[in-house]
């Protein structure tokens, strides 16, 4: 450990947002396994602290702030190595952090006395939005302040800077208060839509950009001018893609040959990544010692991409008409969702444990890392698996012979669905407390004390074996 | 590769630019048919506005959706207003014990809404507001196949008031109906009853059970209780599921089937 480092450094910044972000991580999980658990036990906690609209809230709201915290630990970080300095402010953005927190911890709070906005994953009371947009004012003066510090500017950081702005001012749609709610739900869609499938990506797309030169070590141009290209596709096709939450919401009838032929083309960009991370894993210099990181980022383009496809597979008017608001969505929105942005922040909490605890990568436990990836992988592949044939059944039950909703939800076959989306639950929980384990205790599970001190190179097999 | 950094952010930057202009004139475009497309100025009344904010007030969206989106742990409630009528939705606002008629709906395990103590107030808002979604030009969704069955009624037709009333006289405790099942079933599954019992059979039913059947444990609804003209309403009711779902209407009277019936 660095103990002379007095300085906050751009390394102790990501620390703290990597670890808040973790944590809340974990809360997410639980909040969504006691969600799986109203419809495994109907009445779970009726009528109680913790009926489903609460938990479910909590669930999504946790989502939504931990991967903001986790983009903003590593826009600190990626811009502050790209930049070649340190974070302009560093104490500022521990102090942001806690405000940020704290925002988020009240908000919960506030749900628990049924104090809320009521509208989906914008829940926050205004008093908190207020909060929130000033906390992510600051954020963004110290991001901006850090980039015109910096000794050179790059592309990578550009996107990510464009990024966050845009994120920041996108936030506001679904804040304002409209009367009709066609047009509120039209506008809630630019916050939601455009965040997720539009300027998400550029963050994603730019972490995704920093991790593979740097352990790759190909060639800085070319990977700028391919990240150019990839958030190209995102915003070419995601912009107006956003016709397809436009079919039903009472929008003119166009919008159904819009936002199909748009969104069918958003795996694009997904599949520009896949082939950007295996172009850049094909052309590296020399293998990088943290391959847990590079197996995460690679496998993130991979699920991200299924992921999407999932939604493309229901996204043509055709088919939406009858798939639209049943468990489906919700499948596709739970593989997408992984793949995409909590698999690219945990590929950069991965990339960074030897970098924050500021230790040679072979004096951490990859493998604790490694195992939590493919149980948190099965977890949730088994998720979205059983709950994409409950959602079918549901399509054929509810949408196509119209049997009520609540006795096609007590069907057997949908019934087991819930319990096979609650044990893949518990699966999931298991691999993301494992690498929060990991992520705090880089060194615990070793296989040797004696083994991990010795740098690896020539003769550290011989010398543990003695 | 012939592609310049420089070129591809320049496409980046005007490529997205065209696409942000393409998507703010659709936008325009929406704003100037909103009001046509959900009827905004016969529809939106004082009411709807207040009911948005109970809406939102009680987070219904977090278990119901609206318009497709939503949280999928209760039924969407897009065409509430034609399955469940008013009553029934009042009734289920105040308290979900009592809409969900005994015992059957309240035993333990299964989902149900929480009561959520809205006031009276609030509760028509609410409802005035599901009305208002209901009536929305949603390019046919739900798709016609999920309320072919009689559990949809087109809002205002003597069908929708005939339900009104079914729900205002709470038939549903004894009787099954379109796939709801009733507390506790003491009278038979009334979803066919046209393609069973003449017209002229269940008036009688209805204003004066113990004249069909003396032992009967139907309760009697007389004119003070049930006018004639409600008792019209339930027929068109009755008349209008039977032909939804397929049955075939018993013609004539009493008088002449009565021997090739039975009971």
């Amino acid at each position: 450990m660095n103990t002379q480092a007095k300085v906050l450094t751009a390394r102790d910044v990501a620390k703290w947002h990597f670890i808040a972000a973790i944590a809340l991580f974990q809360l997410q999980v639980i909040f969504g396994l006691m969600s799986v658990a109203h419809y495994v036990f109907g009445d779970f906690f009726y009528n109680h602290l913790f009926d489903f609209h609460v938990t479910r809230t909590y669930h999504t709201n946790l989502l939504i702030v931990w991967l903001l915290i986790g983009f903003m630990g590593a826009t600190y970080y990626l811009l502050a190595d790209e930049g070649q300095v340190n974070v302009k402010w560093p104490r500022l953005a521990l102090v942001n952090l806690a405000l940020f927190v704290a925002g988020g911890v009240a908000g919960l709070v506030c749900y628990l006395f049924r104090y809320w906005q009521g509208r989906e994953f914008v829940e926050l009371p205004w008093q908190l939005d207020v909060a929130v947009v000033l906390v992510v004012g600051l954020f963004l003066a110290n991001v901006f302040a850090t980039y015109f510090s910096g000794k050179r500017r790059t592309s990578i950081q550009s996107v990510m800077i464009l990024g966050f702005t845009l994120a920041g001012a996108l936030y506001i749609p679904a804040n304002l208060h409209i009367d009709n709610e066609v047009m509120q739900s039209y506008y809630w869609w630019w916050t939601v839509h455009l965040w997720v499938e539009g300027v998400w990506e550029l963050i994603m797309g730019s972490m995704l950009a920093f991790l593979l030169v740097k352990m790759t070590g190909v060639d800085r141009e070319i990977m700028e001018k391919w990240l150019y290209v990839v958030v190209s596709l995102t915003f070419f096709t995601g912009l107006l893609g956003i016709g397809h939450h436009y079919y039903w919401i009472g929008t003119p009838r166009y919008w159904l040959l819009i936002g199909g032929l748009f969104s069918a083309m958003e795996p694009l960009a997904f599949i520009g990544m896949i082939l950007y991370a295996l172009f850049a894993k094909k052309k590296e210099t020399a293998p990088h010692p943290n391959k847990a990181a590079m197996l995460w980022t690679i496998s993130c383009t991979v699920m991200a991409t299924i992921g999407i496809l999932h939604g493309m597979a229901q996204t043509l008017p055709e088919v939406n008409q009858y798939t639209h608001g049943t468990h489906t969505t919700a499948s596709h929105g739970h593989l997408a969702f992984y793949g995409a942005y909590a698999m690219i922040n945990l590929s950069f909490f991965t990339y960074m444990i030897p970098v924050i605890h500021d230790i040679e990568v072979d004096r951490w436990n990859q493998g604790y890392n490694r195992l939590s990836f493919y149980i948190m992988l099965l977890g949730m592949l088994g998720i979205t698996t059983s709950t994409t044939i409950g959602g079918i059944t549901q399509v054929v039950f509810e949408r196509l012979l119209g049997r009520p909703y609540m006795l096609v939800q007590e069907m057997p076959s949908i019934v087991t669905s819930y319990q096979l989306w609650m044990f893949f639950g518990l699966i999931f929980l298991a691999g993301s407390l494992l690498f929060a384990y990991n992520f705090i205790f880089p060194e615990r599970g070793l296989a040797g004390e004696e083994e991990a001190r010795i740098p690896l190179g020539i003769g550290a097999k011989e010398a543990s074996r003695a | 590769m012939a592609l310049q950094r420089k070129t591809a952010r320049n496409m980046f930057i005007a490529g997205s630019f065209i696409c942000f202009v393409a998507l703010a004139a659709l936008t325009a475009d929406f704003h100037k048919v909103v009001g046509e497309r959900t009827h905004e100025a016969e529809a939106m009344t004082e009411a709807v506005v207040r009911g948005k904010d109970v809406w939102e007030k009680y987070n219904c969206i977090n278990c119901h959706g609206r318009l497709g989106e939503g949280a999928y742990y209760a039924p969407d409630l897009t065409k509430a207003y034609q399955r469940m009528g008013e009553t029934w939705m009042k009734h289920m606002l105040a308290d979900p014990a009592v809409a969900y008629w005994g015992p059957e709906w309240n035993q333990k395990g299964r989902r149900k809404m929480p009561k959520l103590g809205l006031s009276d107030q609030e509760a028509d808002d609410a409802v005035q507001f599901l009305k208002f979604l209901g009536q929305i030009d949603t390019n046919n969704w739900p798709p016609p196949e999920s309320y072919v069955r009689g559990t949809y009624v087109e809002p205002g037709t003597p069908a929708w008031q005939g339900k009104e009333v079914f729900e205002q006289m709470q038939c549903g405790i004894c009787h099954a109906m379109n796939g709801k099942f009733a507390g506790t079933p003491q009278g038979p599954d009334l979803t066919f009853v046209m393609s069973r019992l003449p017209e002229d059979w269940i008036r009688t039913e209805i204003t004066n059970p113990p004249a069909d059947y003396a032992k009967t444990v139907m309760p009697m609804f007389g004119p003070e209780l049930l006018p004639p003209e409600k008792v019209d309403l339930l027929v068109e009711y009755f008349r209008y599921t039977n032909e939804k779902l397929g049955g075939v209407e018993i013609k004539g009277s009493a008088v002449q089937t009565a021997a090739g019936e039975g009971k």
